[in-house]
């Protein structure tokens, strides 16, 4: 099976539990503390049970990291390493505003050797894909970061906090979107329709931007910290990250208003 | 005209604009080549199928929309239509799903003011259909509205409006640490899902809201028991024309006040 057929078949497993669920006041049954240290939401764990069903019945052996039970090796001798957030968004998703998707990367060690990176926009079935080298696709169709570097034309999607940056430089831009889902706003910037994303609540998770980081840098965009160093971290729920991305163009400028 | 036959009307130009899009196979790649047109096609898409909802069914009525101005359909207007085809059009061209389609009704020909609106339909590319009837209540595909939402939030969910404008409330920055914020990007939408509880609240500080954008989403948020004032705290009224309007909508008094106090600090 390919790195796509896994991440894929994670997918649908995931939109086939989760979406009987959106909206619904069961889906935010609390099921305790998850190893990333927040609240499991129940469409959280329902998801994730999917997901790892999927994987344990794949035959290889693989590493999984995931929100909400950390890390699991199945096998004896991992692979690689799958790094999921079984629904980004579950805020939205549990209050059924239509932003949430699955992100499932690949890679080994570290947040900076993802090999393959996989989104799938549960509310209209979009699919996002990217491979180490061969750039970054939206259903199948290649795509690439926009080429706007003048604020006042750029969009941007910024969550604010330390210190608090963004809203203070609200009127510099064109239009702000904040859609609480990090790994599709990511995509977003990958397919060019917004030209930065910028969080710095320090609330990332490497599970939220692994898949997404990938697509935006194989679209030819950028993706550092606040000090816009390349973002290296252990793959392990626990690390929080703020983040920049952009289509390279106004990258430094970013990092000045941050 | 009777409240099902708007409703009917809603969806009708919500499905031609949902197969408008549709029928162009890569509504992402669109975007990035020409945003004008398409937004023009499909507006003028969504103009059409308006036209043709009434004249089908026998009606005349004056128009003002959004986007093509002051219109006559049919002979004889017996009330008036304030449309906007999509709020929410940079998503609609960027195939994110959410924007809607807006129509309030007024009795009146000549003029119309928040006030004389008695009903309206807002209709999401979702497939959700929010209506609402001066003193009858505000619906969400058929089902009343009342009350809030069941479960609790750590804190409160405000779409934020403040950008690309040269002021910004101080009081901005201090009130956003006790919210969640979303910015969805259609006003109308927003204040329908505040209507229905999905979101605490929508403010936009920019004052670039004209009446049009928000004549229908008004009446329903209202008719939902919601409160709507400009960011001094004062009613919107004015009528259709009126613009540069600033904006707080929310359900919850205790959560208006908040905003409204942070906003003039």
């Amino acid at each position: 099976m390919s790195y796509y057929e896994l991440c894929n078949t994670v997918a649908q497993a995931v939109e086939k539990t989760v979406l009987p669920l959106i909206g619904k006041t069961e889906a935010k049954t609390g099921m305790g503390m998850g190893a990333d240290g927040t609240e499991t939401e129940r469409i959280d764990k329902i998801a994730e049970d999917a997901a790892l069903s999927v994987l344990e019945s794949d035959g290889r052996s693989m590493r999984l990291v995931s929100e909400e039970l950390g890390e699991k090796i199945i096998g004896s001798k991992p692979e690689f390493t799958v790094i999921l957030d079984p629904v980004d968004g579950t805020f939205n998703a549990v209050n059924n505003i239509p932003f949430f998707c699955v992100p499932v990367a690949i890679g080994d060690s570290d947040l900076s050797d993802t090999r393959y990176g996989y989104v799938k926009n549960l509310v209209n079935g979009d699919v996002y894909t990217a491979e180490y080298g061969h750039g970054a696709f939206l259903n199948n169709n290649m795509i690439h970061v926009s080429s706007r570097s003048y604020f006042p034309e750029m969009s941007f999607l910024s969550y604010s906090h330390h210190p608090y940056a963004v809203p203070a430089n609200n009127h510099r831009v064109r239009r702000v979107r904040i859609f609480g889902s990090a790994a599709l706003e990511l995509c977003y910037i990958a397919s060019g329709i917004f030209d930065a994303f910028i969080d710095m609540r320090e609330m990332l998770r490497v599970t939220d931007i692994a898949a997404g980081k990938l697509i935006v840098e194989e679209a030819g965009g950028m993706v550092t910290d606040r000090e816009g160093a390349q973002l290296e971290t252990p793959l392990d729920v626990k690390q929080r990250l703020n983040l920049v991305a952009s289509n390279g163009l106004s990258h430094n400028k970013l990092l000045e208003l941050v | 005209m009777e409240l099902e036959t708007l409703v009917e009307i809603g969806i009708e130009i919500r499905n031609e604009i949902s197969s408008f899009i549709g029928g162009n196979k890569d509504y992402g790649e669109m975007v990035t080549q020409r945003p004008k047109d398409i937004t023009r096609k499909m507006d003028m898409a969504a103009e059409k199928a308006l036209d043709s909802a009434l004249l089908e069914r026998g009606l005349s009525a004056r128009v003002i929309s959004e986007e093509i101005g002051d219109r006559i359909v049919g002979d004889k207007p017996e009330f008036m239509l304030v449309f906007d085809p999509i709020d929410g059009s940079t998503n609609a061209t960027c195939g994110i799903p959410f924007f809607c389609t807006s129509i309030a009704y007024t009795e009146k020909t000549d003029i119309a003011t928040f006030d004389d609106i008695t009903m309206a339909v807002i209709c999401d590319i979702q497939g959700n259909v929010y209506h609402a009837k001066k003193s009858k209540g505000a619906f969400l595909n058929g089902k009343r509205i009342s009350g809030s939402k069941q479960g609790t939030r750590p804190k409160p969910v405000v779409s934020v409006y403040s950008y690309g404008v040269p002021h910004v409330p101080p009081g901005l920055i201090e009130l956003e640490k006790k919210i969640i914020v979303r910015a969805l990007g259609s006003i109308a939408l927003d204040m329908c899902f505040v209507a229905d509880g999905t979101l605490d609240g929508i403010m936009d500080t920019r004052k670039l809201v004209s009446g049009y954008d928000i004549m229908a989403s008004a009446l329903i948020l209202d008719e939902a028991g919601g409160i709507l004032t400009d960011i001094s705290g004062k009613k919107i009224s004015g009528n259709v024309q009126v613009t540069g309007i600033s904006l707080i909508g929310t359900k919850q008094k205790e959560l208006h006040d908040i905003i409204v106090s942070k906003l003039n600090a």
